[in-house]
């Protein structure tokens, strides 16, 4: 929807997200219109926060900021060193979590049985489902074709999921590193990932249709579920056979089925499910038995494959399409053999790479991916293509379009400005870390641990990262996912997100506290630079205050500003109700912390 | 001797299991919500939809234990309210009947039109197609709740907030907003840190502090970006969002008396949570899930016994809070699933999905002992008259949306500002002075 904004507020609205504050002088706040006079736009240090914050999750540094001021220009420069960092690659991984679910830790991780015992539910949480984010994160930061998260022949894992699955491993590599499934599946990228699959998991008689459809709504946008199924004549779905005949011959049910279920063919080499009672069963109820289980024929499976090292790809079951009367693989109507052939067959298809265009720039501007007017996304699908599937090229791309460090429309422009974004809770974790060192972590296991299993292995969890579990704690109360049912963020406040914010803030202003003033030997100051846990002088807590402003906003103000006056008076208010330096820096630390600015960008 | 309130003797008789059940009476509109739903896909058969007539059915018959006389299925009538029943496996839903069929509704046949839970969760709880939109618990907390803190609480279900996320509120699956409000009940430090939790927790002064000092800024910035458009939109949220989150650390101490951080909160703790949270008038509605039970009874269809049972448990703990505190009359319970499932089991003797539901309603205005809506002998949705919801020829399918539409009309709450051009469903509750 285009927002229209009158040219006299134009000034003043540079000022305020544009510029450097409300009540600032707009000095340095020079104004920059693009050729088509359609957007206001951000003033150069306004920029490069949000260009910062969408590619790092931190603010820019005060060496960078001022590197801004002298020369607007440098944000180019800027920009190739933060999709270099390591901190972008933290960006893909939470990118990538949004798309794939795996972040999913409501959800029972694998068990801690057997030989994996000695492991903490963190590891057998955290290690799988990280393994697929780490594969996006190597290409990315490596900056291969993008396309290789379908082609990829190689997979990413660390010392954990190597246990779990019996992969080869160098101990004395780096934590994560490249290596292959030994079970004989093909290797297509994010296509053979056990952990996308165990977490979309193939439930009853849906035979990988819900893979497919993942996969189609992923890669392509264009998902299958969001279509209306309406049955009618009599068709039973919960028999198999019948359901193969009426997706073949019912026009409602072919519609979707001539291109879902071939789709669907490819994945049947992996197991339907692989959870935590799975593997506990195996252990307790089956003693890890080899041989074939054959109640069922939709489990033809041995009780071994689900005990340490787990089996989760049999390639004598990638043929099973058949004894359903299914359709054999295919991807649109071209005939395949394996993931191999998918893999090639998505990088190739036009779709891939104006979907993926879709998904960066929806991600990056918090915006709806699907909405992006084509004209747009053509053009990034282009820039994209042409520069080899580079996805920092097109990460480059898209934070140099003006609708990206627009602050609002001035016409009516085909693309909408991407306006204010909110602080997501990873962002808000990382760039409180990058400022102050503090971790919201904490230990949530009680005497017993969460629900002891009577019968062997143990539910410990060692530690939890508070912004980044909704287990214990607080993403998607803060308008994160929690890649189970809730699967969309929400970028907009929330009463709940100001109170958990709030509480971040202020155990960080905690931590920064009794670093900087209080601990016995004190290291290098973190944030508070200028002062001693006794100083009380009005104007070296004037000068403290302003050096925290542009610490942590990027703004400079005289130590007279009235913003200065607010947060001293604050600042005294406290020191005279509790006498304690150190607890008026706490509050003053968490209000700042909570500043607009510090919020939005 | 002290003089108990009408509230402590309804406890006390609550407590003793004789709840005395209100006779129906003439009352105003709902103006409360509670949401129920069981996610993973219920199968109606079992319980709200029998179909023991049918041969296309397998219902909960195929697993009575031919040597226990007991395990016998059975279909009574609880007024008008056909339900399936089984004194061994499922004795809460026959309790809950017994006492609750007067105040309750059956909505049968709703067209959901999809067979992925995720989706379908989606159609059942928004109306519509995308989550981006909000559900319209949240719609109805939003329109109703401007005197509360919060418009609407999830306890444990999918938030989907939309753009009225400033007006909602989450406890957190397992209590976190317990650890936020109690700093004494946060989770300790990690081993090894060398510090201790909380490291600062501001005191009621230093909030007032912190909200007046941050309003301030917001006005500087309103001032600045009155345009109507995205960024004042959201700073407005902000504003709002902010003053919501000051109430319930204010106001919602004693209602979050019952919380408890850490274990997942069974059904049974989360009504009373409901309860807690419209009596101290923190809200207006409430979503609950059965996030504890697994509907999704693929490999399995027996559980759906265990299931059904405990769901009525927790319903008749629901319908006995809002009694003792006096709320039923005012407070619209939904009870549902965004699934049933197929008629017939697969080859694991499991079930799969059916892209059909139906609801359980009562207490606020709905018209109890009222069966509404129908489905066939293959539990396939049959058209109806939205308005009285009887089969007729040329009738329209109760759809997702037309089911919401009517929810909100139920709560005088103007759906076509929501649900543009989609009819109500409104056969289930009647207008009352």
């Amino acid at each position: 929807m285009a927002r229209r904004t009158p040219a006299w507020l134009v000034g003043t609205m540079m000022m305020s997200c544009g510029g450097p504050d409300p009540e600032s002088p707009p000095a340095d706040a020079p104004v920059v219109i693009d050729g088509s006079d359609a957007y206001v736009l951000l003033d150069p240090v306004r920029r490069a926060v949000r260009t910062s914050m969408v590619l790092r999750g931190q603010r820019p540094s005060v060496e960078e900021l001022a590197r801004i001021r002298d020369d607007p220009s440098s944000i180019d420069d800027l920009v190739d060193a933060w999709l270099d960092s390591d901190a972008f690659g933290e960006t893909i991984k939470d990118m990538h979590a949004e798309w794939l679910l795996v972040r999913a830790d409501l959800l029972d991780p694998l068990a801690a049985l057997g030989p994996m015992e000695h492991r903490l539910m963190r590891e057998m949480f955290g290690s799988p489902s990280e393994a697929p984010l780490e594969l996006a994160r190597h290409i990315v930061m490596t900056d291969r074709p993008y396309t290789e998260v379908v082609t990829a022949d190689y997979m990413l894992t660390d010392e954990v999921v190597a246990e779990i699955y019996d992969l080869p491993y160098d101990p004395s590599g780096p934590p994560w590193q490249p290596s292959h499934w030994p079970d004989g599946r093909v290797h297509a990228g994010l296509l053979s990932s056990t952990e996308l699959w165990r977490r979309h998991e193939s439930a009853g008689s849906n035979f990988n249709r819900l893979r497919a459809d993942l996969v189609a709504d992923l890669f392509l946008c264009e998902g299958f579920a969001g279509r209306d199924v309406a049955p009618t004549g009599g068709v039973t779905l919960s028999d198999e056979f019948e359901v193969a005949e009426a997706v073949r011959t019912d026009a409602e049910c072919v519609n979707c089925h001539q291109a879902l279920d071939p789709l669907a063919a490819f994945f049947w080499g992996f197991k339907k499910q692989l959870r935590r009672t799975t593997v506990r069963n195996a252990y307790h109820h089956y003693a890890c038995d080899p041989a074939p289980w054959t109640d069922n024929p939709l489990t033809l499976v041995a009780m071994q494959d689900y005990c340490y090292p787990l089996r989760p790809y049999s390639p004598e079951d990638e043929e099973q399409w058949a004894d359903w009367d299914l359709p054999a693989p295919s991807y649109y109507g071209r005939p395949g053999r394996d993931l191999g052939d998918l893999g090639a067959f998505i990088a190739d298809d036009p779709r891939f790479a104006q979907c993926m265009a879709r998904r960066f720039y929806g991600w990056m501007t918090q915006s709806d991916p699907h909405a992006l007017p084509r004209s747009l996304a053509t053009e990034l699908q282009r820039h994209f293509v042409e520069h080899g599937f580079s996805a920092k090229a097109l990460v480059r791309r898209i934070v140099h379009l003006p609708s990206f460090y627009a602050v609002d429309d001035r016409t009516d422009p085909e693309v909408p400005a991407a306006g204010l974004q909110i602080v997501r809770p990873e962002q808000l974790a990382r760039s409180v870390e990058a400022l102050t060192g503090f971790r919201w972590t904490v230990n949530p296991d009680t005497d017993r641990c969460e629900g002891v299993p009577a019968n062997g292995g143990h539910f410990c969890w060692g530690y939890v990262d508070l912004m980044r579990s909704d287990r214990w704690g607080y993403r998607s109360m803060a308008g994160g996912i929690n890649g189970s049912d809730v699967t969309l963020p929400v970028h907009w406040p929330m009463p709940v997100r100001e109170l958990v914010n709030e509480a971040f803030a202020a155990e960080a202003s905690g931590f920064v506290v009794r670093h900087d003033l209080l601990a016995p030997t004190r290291e290098t100051p973190r944030l508070l630079t200028l002062v001693d846990a006794d100083t009380t002088e009005a104007m070296r807590v004037r000068e403290q205050i302003t050096a925290l402003t542009t610490r942590l906003f990027g703004e400079t103000h005289p130590p007279d500003d009235p913003r200065v006056d607010a947060l001293f008076a604050m600042w005294e208010a406290k020191h005279a109700q509790s006498g304690s330096v150190a607890e008026a820096w706490a509050l003053t630390l968490t209000t700042m912390m909570l500043d607009p600015l510090g919020v939005f960008f | 001797m002290s003089h108990l309130s009408r509230r402590q003797l309804l406890s006390a008789a609550l407590a003793l299991g004789i709840t005395p059940v209100p006779a129906l009476a003439q009352l105003p509109m709902a103006r409360k919500l509670v949401v129920v739903l069981a996610d993973g896909g219920w199968d109606s058969s079992f319980t709200l939809d029998p179909k023991f007539h049918s041969d296309l059915v397998e219902g909960p018959q195929v697993d009575e234990d031919p040597d226990d006389p007991d395990d016998r299925e059975a279909l009574r009538t609880f007024g008008n309210l056909p339900i399936a029943t089984n004194a061994v496996k499922r004795p809460a839903v026959t309790r809950f009947f017994e006492r609750y069929a007067p105040h309750c509704a059956l909505v049968h046949g709703i067209w959901m039109g999809a067979i992925a839970h995720k989706t379908a969760r989606v159609r059942i709880l928004t109306g519509t197609h995308t989550q981006a939109n909000p559900a319209w618990a949240a719609i109805a907390g939003h329109e109703l709740g401007t005197d509360t803190p919060i418009g609407s609480f999830v306890l444990s279900a999918p938030a989907f907030a939309g753009e009225l996320a400033a007006s909602m509120g989450q406890l957190g699956r397992r209590g976190q907003l317990r650890a936020i409000l109690s700093p004494e009940d946060t989770f300790p430090a990690p081993d090894g840190a060398d510090w201790t939790l909380p490291l600062f927790r501001p005191d009621p002064t230093d909030h007032q502090r912190i909200a007046s000092h941050l309003q301030a800024r917001h006005r500087a910035f309103l001032d600045r970006v009155k345009t109507g458009g995205h960024n004042e939109r959201l700073l407005r949220a902000r504003e709002e969002a902010m003053d919501r989150g000051q109430r319930i650390r204010v106001e919602g101490a004693e209602a979050i008396d019952n919380l408890v951080l850490g274990p997942q909160p069974t059904l049974n703790r989360q009504v009373v949570l409901a309860a807690d949270l419209l009596e101290h008038g923190l809200c207006h509605a409430v979503t609950l899930g059965s996030q504890t039970l697994s509907w999704d009874t693929h490999n399995n269809n027996v559980p759906q016994h265990k299931l059904w049972n405990q769901l009525f448990q927790g319903l008749e703990k629901l319908a006995d809070e809002l009694v003792a505190r006096d709320l039923l009359d005012e407070t619209l319970v939904v009870v549902t699933s965004e699934l049933t499932r197929t008629p017939t089991r697969n080859n694991s003797l499991g079930k799969d999905h059916w892209p059909h539901t139906c609801a359980l309603l009562f207490g606020g205005n709905t018209v109890g002992n009222r069966v509404v809506g129908q489905t066939d002998d293959r539990l396939e949705s049959l058209p109806v008259d939205l308005r009285t919801g009887e089969v007729v020829r040329g009738g329209a399918f109760n759809k997702y949306d037309n089911f919401a539409a009517g929810v909100l009309a139920a709560l005088d709450v103007d759906p076509g500002r929501w649900l543009p051009g989609v009819e109500p469903f409104t056969a289930f509750f009647g207008s009352r002075p």
